[in-house]
């Protein structure tokens, strides 16, 4: 048992075309305050109007993560003033989110790790601030509103993750989901995806210890660092005999430490009150029924799919659904009609191998479904053996035809058994002490006389074959 | 002149469009001095316009000028508020009312004063100096639409656009002797309205009689997708002879002797053609005012956090950005309205909002239960539409004593429900008394087709 309490809150980017409240293109990196209007700049006498893509994206983020779906949701305004926030209120969903109680279920190690999810609910972004320099010296700040506006799903998790290794894979887990389902892009260095952390140390008797915010995380690496640092920041002051505070801290890329915010920050009342500009968001239940049909299907789905139908193991379907493209190439193998395992133990194994040896990626090289699927088919047929088939993975990486290859270099399977029969008269005659062992007893020699005959031919001979044949020139002798 | 008298004169091009519009600069530049009842004038503009205009029988308001209050936007044109803090800043569109307008025809001459942020019932709460009312200089006109109502009342415009949250057109129009519509909630879009209290404000048309108010609403109403409380017009029709009550408790409340018997004049005419009056109970009315002043500070403390010196408006510079806000709230902003967001704020506060902000829903829930059960006996409520006629400028330095001239025009907002007032008669002194008649939602029209027979029937 970990002493860690970890809990994430994750805000994703919507892909909706336009922003949660406005007309405005939603797209990131554009010229700055280009993809505005009164309404997101909040000015006077302009009024919000639901983006009823952004909410269907939302529904189906919620129901991806099982959640219960609220039929009323209302919206409220989360007073501040800052300068990225022209209205100085946010509009938010609050008391009752769309979506609550639901979990994310994911590969973990050599087996699936479950988290539960406390809510679910749709907001509307800030803008971005510039500082010339540093913030608490610089004389002036420019504000960009084009991301003002955009919509944004938060995620909040129960504090029921245990270590940083599995906060950083259900973050893993969470973007995946959110591209499968095509919500998000779930870029972290586009802010598309944001988390922040809470992390306490539990006491002694098991009780939950004070908690401390961690924000500023740009990566998953840096949840996780923070995350070690803040473990150990936590454990070493408590065996000092010191207490935590609770507090916001924010994380420092360059040193991987966190530190504490000053605390003015802290200090707020949000006033949270009901949005009289908009009417709750209503959902019924025909509604989330054809969400649920047309949405696409999750990687726990698809992983599920793939051990029903294909009948591979948990953790095979876990790495064949860790990323959409893998996904969709395996899917495409298996449709040219590449046996599943087969395509499945290429995929993840021989070429995951081979890329992360010369440092490629899916994607980067030749390598189609078609090329892998005609490798893969041919050792289904039986027309190449598995050892040959290994060899000439750079070659169908690098484009080519695995049948042509095959030719050329002689690979071939030999389909004659009278030939391997042949092979296997030679080595038993070439073999004499081992084939006196053998007759004294020493059985497992068999699997010797296998190997020396699948080397005389090449790796062309099947070692099924192979093996029926020398078992029964064995039982001659 | 009201809008058939300026239709019929059009129409057989006794006077041009151009001609028509003079006649209100005329207006203006003669009585602007006393009155103080304009932001903005635009009759240049209108002028322009008008040029560029012949007289079109089939648009309803065709070349018949109108002020706006200026909490309403019109594309290009200073938005003011009545308050410092907007500067010289411009509004970028156009409300969908006054673009419904410029489409039935009507030209804007002006922009008009009025309560800072629309709070206020008297025209005093203005940055800009309070307006006077034209019956009497000496008299405010009302608020907070208190340019609007002395603009038609002075001959400025035919008619004017207010903005009604407490009885913000219709008190106005009662101290000026004309007639006014405060809109079933929704009917009217609130796009381009600068928020005050978004649950309750509506726009609402000032006029001459009721049948000129009657005509302006029909072409601005409608279902608006800018925005997102707005209502698709589904009417209401009541009896040609209606029941009409009387709530009981306007005896308890502190009206005006004079205006209560004109009360009973009212009801006597209105029993002329043909109503008939039972008593109707309204038992939370005395807590009206008191929970207005809770709802509408909460909500106008956020709708007013936009005016924060960064992006328009007004900006009292400073280096630490906290200051910045405090120093150009504090400049920008007058007492009434400073008084309101703190007063909000409180209310929304942590530990607070359930005794305050949550009591108040509640209760504004229950005069909402009250008034619709009340309007389930009777086709419509009548009263005074004030407690009291105009009174003198700087006559009332209490700001509860300025709070409880909406007594009566209070409870319609909270409910969502329409009303209309009319003049009928004067007090002692000759100031003009008002008359409301309320009714349930989307009966607007008829109401406002009773007040305009009674009218006629002067
Ligand atoms: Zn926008």
């Amino acid at each position: 048992m970990s002493d860690l309490v970890i809990g994430i809150e994750v805000h994703v980017q919507l892909l909706s075309a336009t922003k949660m409240f406005c007309g405005c293109k939603n797209s990131f990196g554009d010229e700055p305050n280009t993809n505005v209007c009164p309404v997101c700049l909040g000015l006077p006498g302009a009024l919000p109007v639901v983006n009823e893509k952004a909410t269907q994206m939302g529904l189906q983020l919620a129901l991806a993560l099982n959640c219960k779906i609220n039929e009323v949701a209302p919206y409220y305004r989360k007073n501040y003033f800052y300068p990225d926030l022209p209205k100085g209120y946010q509009i938010t969903q609050y008391a009752t989110p769309l979506g609550q109680k639901g979990f994310l279920e994911f590969p973990f190690g050599k087996g699936k790790k479950r988290v539960d999810i406390t809510r679910i609910h749709l907001e509307e972004d800030a803008g971005k601030m510039f500082h010339s320099g540093d913030i608490t010296k610089s004389s002036s700040s420019l504000v960009d509103y084009n991301r003002c506006g955009a919509p944004l799903a938060e995620i909040v998790t129960e504090p029921c993750i245990e270590t940083p290794e599995e906060a950083q894979a259900y973050l893993f887990a969470l973007r995946n989901l959110v591209r499968f389902i095509g919500i998000s892009t779930g870029n972290m260095e586009e802010g598309a995806l944001r988390c922040d952390v809470n992390v306490s140390v539990k006491n002694p008797d098991g009780s939950f210890g004070t908690k401390v915010e961690v924000k500023n995380l740009n990566s998953f690496r840096s949840a996780r660092r923070a995350l070690e640092f803040e473990a150990k920041r936590q454990r070493d002051l408590i065996a000092q005999g010191g207490q935590v505070t609770a507090e916001t801290r924010h994380f420092i890329e360059s040193t991987g430490e966190t530190a504490g915010m000053r605390s003015k920050e802290e200090l707020n009342d949000y006033r949270y009150f009901p949005e009289p500009d908009l009417p709750p968001m209503v959902t019924n239940t025909s509604q989330i029924e054809k969400i649920r049909q047309e949405m696409p299907k999750t990687p726990g789905q698809i992983a599920e799919k793939f051990e029903k139908e294909y009948g591979l193991s948990q953790y095979d379907a876990g790495v064949l659904t860790q990323d959409k493209e893998t996904t969709a190439f395996f899917e495409e193998c298996v449709k040219n009609g590449a046996s599943p395992k087969k395509t499945c133990s290429f995929l993840t194994v021989e070429i995951q191998g081979y890329f992360a040896k010369e440092g490629l990626s899916l994607g980067q090289t030749k390598l189609t479904p078609k090329l892998l699927s005609e490798l893969v088919k041919l050792v289904d047929s039986g027309q190449i053996t598995n050892q040959s088939a290994k060899t000439i993975i750079p070659d169908v990486v690098a484009g080519s035809s695995s049948e042509k290859v095959a030719k050329e270099r002689n690979l071939i399977v030999i389909e004659d058994e009278s030939a391997i029969i042949e092979l296997v008269k030679q080595v038993i005659e070439n073999n004499p002490k081992q084939v006196e062992q053998y007759k004294q007893g020493k059985t497992a020699l068999s699997g010797f006389f296998i190997g020396q005959v699948l080397k005389a031919s090449c790796g062309k001979a099947q070692a099924e074959t192979v093996k029926r044949l020398v078992e029964e020139a064995l039982s001659r002798l | 002149m009201n809008i058939s008298e300026a239709r019929n004169l059009l129409k057989s091009k006794s006077i041009s469009p151009v001609e028509l519009v003079e006649e209100c600069e005329k207006n203006w530049k003669n009585q602007e001095h006393d009155l103080n009842a304009v932001i903005t004038p635009m009759f240049e503009r209108a002028k322009e316009i008008a040029k560029k205009t012949v007289f079109d029988e089939s648009k309803p308001l065709s070349c018949i000028p109108y002020a706006v209050k200026d909490n309403i936007c019109i594309k290009g044109e200073k938005l003011t508020c009545g308050s410092r803090i907007l500067g010289e800043y411009r509004s970028l569109f156009e409300s969908t009312a006054t673009w419904r307008l410029a489409n039935a025809g009507a030209i804007a001459v002006c922009k008009t004063n009025m309560d800072e942020f629309a709070m206020g019932s008297s025209g005093e709460y203005s940055a800009f100096g309070p307006t006077h009312n034209p019956l009497d200089k000496e008299l405010v006109p009302g608020g907070s639409s208190s340019g609007s109502s002395a603009a038609v009342a002075a001959g400025y415009s035919i008619f004017s656009l207010g903005s009604d949250t407490g009885g913000s057109v219709r008190q106005p129009a009662a101290f000026c002797g004309l007639s006014a519509i405060r809109p079933t909630y929704g009917t009217v879009s609130r796009y381009g309205l600068v928020a005050f209290t978004s649950s309750i404000d509506q726009i609402g048309p000032m006029a001459k009689n009721s049948f000129d108010s009657l005509t302006v609403l029909k072409a601005m109403r409608g279902l608006d997708e800018k925005d997102s409380t707005s209502v698709a017009w589904s009417p209401v029709e009541l009896p040609e002879k209606p029941v009409i009550g009387i709530p009981k408790e306007l005896l308890e409340l502190d009206i005006d002797p004079e205006i209560m018997a004109m009360l009973q004049e009212c009801k006597k005419r209105l029993e002329g053609i043909g109503a008939r009056f039972i008593e109707v109970s309204i038992p939370n009315l005395k807590h009206s005012v008191a929970t207005y002043q809770l709802i509408t500070p909460s909500e106008c403390s956020a709708n007013l956090s936009r005016f924060d010196g960064v992006r328009y408006g007004l900006q009292v510079e400073d280096p630490e950005l906290g200051n910045q806000y405090k120093k150009t709230r504090s400049d920008g902003f007058g007492a009434e309205v400073k008084r309101r967001i703190l007063i909000g704020t409180y209310a929304l506060s942590e530990g607070f909002y359930d005794a305050y902000y949550l009591q108040a829903c509640k209760m504004r829930a229950k005069i909402a239960a009250e008034l619709y059960s009340a309007l389930s006996k009777v086709d419509v409520i009548l009263t005074p539409t004030a407690p009291t006629t105009a009174f003198e400028i700087g006559s009332i330095q209490d700001p509860l004593k300025m709070h409880a001239c909406d007594l009566l025009t209070i409870p319609q907002g909270l409910a969502g429900i329409p009303a209309v007032t009319f003049p009928f008669g004067k007090d002692s002194k000759g100031r003009p008394i008002g008359m409301q008649l309320s009714g349930p939602a989307f009966s607007d029209d008829s109401l406002a087709m009773l007040a305009g027979k009674i009218e006629e029937a002067r």
